[in-house]
């Protein structure tokens, strides 16, 4: 392969860039509160569950509003697995992965034959099936009433029961599904999701299983979804069933389109807008959920690839336009 | 190789196909003419799987397809050059390439087995340019990406649905001797063409298809009979 040197400066910026802001991040909670790194675990747990979203609309073209059912799912099986069966935290977690994926299975073979609304619909009814089994499967979910005590996760006798703490377990989890997807998208499997969503009819005559792949990408992104449901489990240790309402999925969805579809790690910035914004809006008073509107409005209208659509045009424009001396400078 | 019986097709519940019959012998070229609208690329999409068929039988070598999904018709080694190319424009052409050649792997025993430097040497202009994207390409170029990709499927039934459409004379005349050469190997082809001169060229009999049926029968004779493709091409292309 040859690399061109437009491509290779490209690269040398994304490493410097990606090291810095590693960097920043490691560096961030000895500044900030108790209560902003709160909001930070939170945009990475909405990080993780956010990917799942992204990916599938980006690459397979599917809307998925289900996505608050498989983080509910997660966070009850870690509960449920801890402290009614008392199992071991991983199993708990693989267990609710497990539980997802395969009931994303069972209904993504029939449901994703359909197409553009109906399956948009179809996957908000299960989100709402899902809600409504949380709320009436008492003896595993606790009802109304939720599930308690559910034990902090620990690693080599190191506890991770502060914001503070849980930041450096929730990012590192969310950095490692990037890098997963970006790999993802760059295999075999990634190139064929591109020649699916470039010409599909192509692409099923080259011989690509359109739906069996749809489905995989779906079981997988509701395998995040409930991984992220299980670590928010371990980190507030109390769950009820209003944390895994529809509103929820439209959060998930909201950070997927604001982060930018195409974009993998534009997810970050889709989850911080969505967990920070309305928190600081609300010092405004009353007014805060139209200004969060508000700002959901101009974002839309005027980042149409969402922030990392946005990013990752002015960049090319950066690296690879007619005046390279744009990146130097003196 | 390939025989439909009594095939009817369609879009959503309205058909176009009325029982359709047509049949491709093992290493024979056969073409398909008509007027716009007669159905032929209709009957590329029910042979591929890409609308279902509502009533009649598909059958690759005695086996019936017609209930398969499109990938797997083409692991059955039925592979179709769709009419307008269909590339995968973001992607490399390698990309485009590989894509094809690993599901082609999965054939086992092919009867022919083309590899994608087999691919290369077919169309030479390739090498070199492997790390483009597709959507840069010219036409021409574009239809040899797209029967370098069905190639690399490892059919041996090759659907040509309008190759030589928009391409200058003397890119329609690489696209026939690439044909010759499929033929020369025994692949058996199914041409769709609007050109009657190159279809007649490239193949060994024809069916005129006209408003969804298959309306005319031509044997070699008739087919390579110009005065007689004179008629036909006033009676059912005018």
């Amino acid at each position: 392969m040859t690399v061109s040197p437009d491509t290779q400066r490209a690269r040398a910026w994304t490493w410097a860039i990606t090291a810095a802001g590693l960097v920043v991040w490691a560096a961030l909670p000895w500044f900030l509160s108790r209560g902003t790194i709160d909001i930070l675990v939170f945009a990475g747990l909405y990080t993780i569950a956010g990917l799942g979203v992204s990916f599938l609309l980006g690459q397979c073209g599917i809307v998925s509003l289900a996505q608050s059912g498989f983080y509910g799912i997660g966070a009850y099986a870690a509960a449920y697995g801890t402290t009614a069966l008392g199992l071991p935290i991983p199993v708990g977690i693989i267990a609710g992965m497990v539980v997802s994926g395969a009931i994303a299975a069972a209904v993504g073979i029939p449901v994703l034959r359909l197409s553009g609304h109906f399956l948009a619909l179809a996957t908000l009814a299960l989100a709402i099936i899902a809600h409504v089994l949380f709320l009436e499967l008492e003896w595993l979910t606790g009802g109304t009433l939720g599930i308690g005590g559910i034990p902090r996760i620990a690693l080599f006798g190191f506890t991770f029961s502060t914001p503070f703490r849980f930041y450096y377990l929730v990012w590192p989890c969310a950095f490692a599904l990037i890098l997963f997807y970006t790999l993802l998208l760059n295999s075999r499997t990634g190139i064929a999701l591109r020649a699916m969503r470039d010409a599909p009819a192509a692409a099923a005559v080259a011989g690509i299983p359109i739906t069996s792949l749809k489905v995989r990408i779906f079981v997988l992104s509701a395998a995040v979804g409930s991984l992220a449901g299980s670590l928010f489990a371990h980190y507030v240790s109390f769950i009820s069933v209003d944390s895994f309402a529809i509103d929820r999925a439209i959060s998930f969805l909201l950070i997927a389109v604001l982060g930018g579809v195409r974009s993998i790690p534009g997810t970050i910035a889709g989850a911080l807008f969505v967990t920070a914004a309305p928190n600081y809006l609300s010092r405004l008073g009353d007014i805060h959920p139209i200004l969060f509107a508000v700002a959901l409005i101009v974002a839309v209208i005027f980042l149409p690839g969402g922030f990392g659509g946005f990013v990752s045009s002015t960049w090319r424009r950066l690296t690879a336009g007619p005046r390279p001396s744009a990146t130097g400078g003196p | 190789m390939l025989a439909t019986h009594q095939l009817r097709a369609g879009y959503g519940s309205v058909a176009v196909l009325f029982d359709v019959d047509i049949a491709v012998g093992a290493g024979e070229s056969i073409a398909i003419i008509g007027a716009n609208g007669a159905g032929k690329s209709t009957l590329v999409r029910a042979i591929c799987g890409l609308i279902p068929s509502m009533a009649g039988t598909i059958e690759k070598e005695g086996r019936p397809i017609q209930s398969l999904p499109p990938h797997a018709r083409a692991e059955h080694g039925v592979a179709v050059v769709l009419e307008g190319r269909h590339l995968f424009g973001e992607l490399s052409l390698e990309s485009n390439l590989r894509i094809a050649e690993t599901q082609g792997s999965k054939r086992r025993n092919a009867r022919f087995d083309f590899s994608f430097e087999d691919v290369l040497d077919l169309f030479p202009f390739m090498r070199g340019r492997l790390g483009a994207p597709v959507g840069v390409f010219s036409g021409g170029e574009q239809q040899m990406v797209a029967i370098g990709r069905a190639l690399l499927l490892k059919p041996d039934l090759l659907i040509l649905d309008e190759p030589s459409t928009g391409l200058a004379p003397k890119v329609v005349r690489e696209i026939v001797a690439v044909i010759q050469t499929l033929r020369q190997k025994g692949m058996s082809l199914l041409l769709i063409e609007q050109h009657i001169g190159v279809a007649s060229e490239c193949s060994d009999r024809a069916y005129v298809m006209s408003l969804g049926k298959i309306v005319k029968e031509l044997d070699s004779t008739d087919w390579h009979d110009q005065s007689l493709l004179a008629e036909i091409t006033q009676a059912y292309l005018g």
